[in-house]
């Protein structure tokens, strides 16, 4: 056995009690030492879940190993692939699963965090900066939730520079419904976890899952939050690990904007598009090539459409109205439109911009 | 001595003929009835026995036995009391009918006091006696009107049994036909009116295409935008029913009891809006004695489900063999009945539970959620409907709106107009409206350019939509086309057919 597995065997004893992980080791200088000492000093937190592992450290590594042969690797605190900026941190996780790969040390990397139950406009923003910002070659951190998280992902993921830090193990896909999105995150990003595979999402792994998210990320963006939002935990943990904070700006009366609205009072960079992010990185900007779509000329007929849309979604019978075009002509422009990439049928009625 | 009298019982909406034998012998003094009878036509004993009494009659201490022959049907319904007491008056010879007794039949329930209580069905059971050749029909007062929109049989309504001496003595008119004068009336005026309906251009629209298709229709929408509103005004813009129709429907609702006794016959289309907790029976039809349910009274008019997906599971995928074959049939141990349930299925639903989504200010469901609501309505059931359009909620300037909106007489017009092109292409195939196409005659009657195609297929593997949904398309397109008097569907007729697409296409995504 080597120092590895000796450490596998503290993690699993230490759980989320990385304080307590990081005074044995202190004590003791390796793992390996501590499980050869007969006399355990540590309090009686872990103690018991030590000596039982002790006990089973032999399923304990064949479990680990087979995990392994699914391609769920793990790391130690220690450990050269363990994400360096989470080292830092005091209450860094003692080990982590991940599937795929973990975020580039080399480059910077972005947590993008915000509702679950997320507006038209939330959702055209979280598509632009995941897309925009993994485009640009950097790592955007997020936790694969329904709404703004996911909708981040999945912009960035097609450049693979996406990762997901999940509530439960790497290898349940939380919610269901995300199987595409996790499947290609195992892909071409990664999945990263605390929790031992096979863990259920329970409710409180979700605020601990979070300080996972802004420590890995050297800016938090918040894209919508409500007055009273989860993503404030994780604002809370990114302002405690010392990293910016960025929110992106709404409608006053908005409620899923009131909370970023509120961030941006209390101090908040104002997040309005890419160049924000990059300068408060302190790194140069270059605008990308936009490729295909987007750059494709109107025709004025188009163009005519195109101005009465806005990023609040808009009911066909206002738009009858302030076209003045019959239905089928304004519904070919909508197609077109909605084909080039430039609108979004947001419900059956009602069209937003991208 | 022996009798014999008609009468026709009613099976669903079929009359079949019923000879109702009496014997009047020596022996014991008893009436006894046989034949096969529900406990409502047994019950008719007392209650003949007793109005015959009470009208004056006393029946001879015999051994009286009634036969309601075939005695292999089992006899339902009331409507059997005044052939029983003819039938008893005659073979006890204190009534004599003379020819009359061979061509007549006879309907209609016994009060104890001898008066004539009208029945249900009437219409059906006139139509029956007719076509079985019998030339007059006796029947309640109350009835006649009914039973005299039956041309071709006199129909004579009686007051009270001792009116039946008067039968053979020819002094009884008989009730007047009023079936033209009743058309020429039609003029009587729909309570609803689509004008008054402000804004929501995008619902009337739908609701116009689909009256001239006759596509089935659904409405989504938050609460209070006007999607009953709507519904309801749809029949008045559907062409008014042809006497053919008219008669049919007032034949259900004459079964089911729900005809007027001072106009019998129903002119206007039918809207029936059943509430979201009717039992699958009650919805298509059903019952021990199978009795036409919500969809076979709106048969040629329109069947509106509000807040679809309140309904029961089971009674919402009851409606999808009647709506594919526009009849009901149930099957009982007495035989199988049919209803007619040709109706345009109109529905309304909001698009989440809290009825605001994509309205992120008051609607705090997530997105499971909304997709969860979405899917309590079964998939083969979203593919009936050609036409699905998203209410706007009404502002303050359409609720008090100024502009004078177009009335239902006008777009009536138009859906004639486009009913008479139908009717024309669709000659000799027997198809009757463009939402009856199936593929093969979308391909042949829907015909698109090359450029339209192309279109098309940009469309399609833009929004990864089903082949189900591409006939759906060029159906309404093709109703679009009509509308606009054009045998060709244009590219801009296409592309509003593409926004009429249901919310099983993965749009809200």
């Amino acid at each position: 056995m080597e120092e590895r597995d000796y450490q596998y065997w503290l993690a699993q004893a230490a759980g989320v009690h990385a304080g307590e992980l990081r005074r044995l080791l202190s004590l003791y200088g390796t793992a390996q030492a501590l499980y050869e000492s007969r006399n355990w000093p540590a309090a009686d937190r872990i103690k018991e879940s030590a000596e039982s592992g002790r006990r089973e450290i032999n399923a304990l590594l064949a479990e680990r190993d087979g995990l392994e042969k699914e391609g769920i690797r793990w790391c130690f605190l220690e450990d050269p692939a363990y994400p360096k900026r989470l080292r830092e941190l005091p209450d860094a996780p003692p080990g982590l699963y991940y599937k795929g790969r973990l975020p580039p040390e080399d480059r910077p990397s972005v947590g993008i965090v915000g509702a679950r139950s997320c507006s038209a406009y939330g959702r055209s923003r979280a598509e632009y900066f995941g897309g925009e910002l993994a485009a640009q070659g950097l790592s955007v951190i997020s936790g694969m939730a329904r709404g703004i998280d996911g909708y981040a992902q999945a912009a960035a993921v097609q450049s693979g520079g996406s990762f997901a830090v999940l509530g439960c193990g790497v290898d349940i896909c939380y919610p269901a419904a995300h199987q595409a999105l996790y499947d290609q995150l195992c892909e071409s990003g990664g999945v990263i976890s605390e929790l031992r595979p096979g863990t259920p999402p329970l409710a409180y792994h979700f605020p601990l899952r979070n300080r996972i998210i802004s420590g890995l990320s050297d800016i938090l963006l918040v894209i919508e939050a409500r007055e009273k939002s989860g993503s404030f935990i994780t604002v809370d943990y990114a302002l405690e690990q010392g990293r910016d904070v960025m929110a992106l700006p709404g409608r006053v009366g908005d409620e899923l904007s009131s909370g970023c609205n509120r961030l941006i009072r209390q101090g908040a960079g104002i997040l309005i598009d890419c160049a924000d992010v990059f300068e408060a990185l302190h790194l140069e900007f270059r605008q990308l090539e936009k490729a295909g779509l987007k750059t494709e000329e109107l025709t004025p007929e188009q163009s005519a459409v195109w101005k009465l849309m806005g990023a609040m979604p808009k009911h066909l019978d206002r738009l009858l109205e302030e076209s003045g075009l019959s239905l089928g002509e304004l519904s070919l422009r909508l197609l077109e439109l909605e084909g080039m990439g430039r609108i979004r049928q947001i419900s059956s009625g009602q069209y937003a911009r991208r | 001595m022996y009798s014999k009298i008609n009468t026709i019982a009613l099976f669903g909406l079929e009359g079949l003929l019923i000879r109702v034998e009496c014997d009047t012998s020596n022996g014991l003094p008893e009436m006894s009835m046989v034949g096969f009878l529900g406990s409502e036509v047994r019950e008719a004993r007392d209650r003949v026995r007793t109005a015959m009494k009470n009208t004056g009659y006393s029946l001879p201490p015999k051994r009286i036995t009634v036969n309601l022959a075939p005695a292999d049907i089992r006899k339902e319904g009331t409507s059997f009391d005044l052939a029983i007491a003819a039938a008893l008056l005659t073979s006890a010879d204190l009534l004599r009918l003379g020819p009359l007794q061979e061509e007549t039949v006879f309907l209609g329930e016994l009060g104890l006091d001898g008066k004539l209580i009208p029945v249900s069905g009437i219409l059906t059971m006139v139509g029956a006696a007719k076509a079985a050749g019998f030339r007059t029909c006796v029947l309640p007062a109350d009835n006649a009107a009914e039973g005299a929109l039956v041309e071709g049989i006199r129909v004579i309504g009686l007051e009270s049994l001792d009116q039946l001496e008067m039968l053979s003595e020819g002094v009884l008119a008989a009730a007047p036909c009023r079936i033209r004068e009743l058309l020429q009336e039609e003029s009587e005026r729909d309570t609803v009116d689509f004008s008054e309906v402000n804004g929501q251009r995008a619902m009337r629209r739908a609701a116009e295409i689909a009256a001239a298709g006759r596509h089935n229709l659904l409405f989504i929408g938050s609460p209070g935008s006007g999607k009953t509103m709507i519904a309801r005004r749809i029949p008045t813009i559907l062409p008014t029913l042809s006497l053919e129709e008219a008669l049919e429907v007032s034949r259900i609702y004459s079964i089911s009891g729900m005809l007027s006794r001072e106009r019998p016959l129903i002119l206007r289309r039918p809207f029936r809006s059943p509430h979201h907790t009717i039992s699958p029976f009650a919805l298509v039809g059903g019952g021990r004695v199978p009795r036409p349910g919500e969809i076979s009274l709106a048969n040629h008019g329109v069947l509106f489900l509000d807040e679809l997906p309140e309904f029961q599971k089971s009674a919402l995928e009851a409606l999808r063999q009647p709506l594919e074959d526009r009849v009901v049939s149930i099957s009982r141990v007495q035989g199988s009945f049919r209803f007619p349930a040709d109706v345009m299925l109109v529905a309304a639903m909001n698009p989440c539970r809290c009825g605001y989504y994509p309205d992120r200010n008051r609607c705090r469901c997530t997105e499971a959620e909304v997709d969860a609501y979405l899917k309590r309505i079964s998939r083969p059931l979203l593919d009936r409907m050609d036409l699905c359009v998203e209410a706007p909620p009404v502002g303050y300037s359409e609720l008090t709106g100024r502009e004078k909106n177009e009335d239902s007489a006008s777009i009536r017009a138009r859906v004639e107009a486009a009913r008479e092109r139908q009717i024309l292409r669709f000659a000799g195939t027997g198809i009757l409206f463009n939402a009856r196409m199936s593929g093969r005659d979308v391909k042949k009657y829907c015909r698109i350019t090359a450029e339209e195609e192309r279109f098309l297929k940009a469309v399609f593997e833009q929004k990864g939509l089903s082949a189900r949904s591409y006939h759906r398309i060029l159906k309404v397109a093709r109703t679009i086309a009509d509308l606009k008097g054009s045998e060709n569907i244009s590219l801009e007729d296409l592309a509003e057919a593409v926004g009429y697409r249901g919310p099983e296409e993965k749009f809200w995504r």
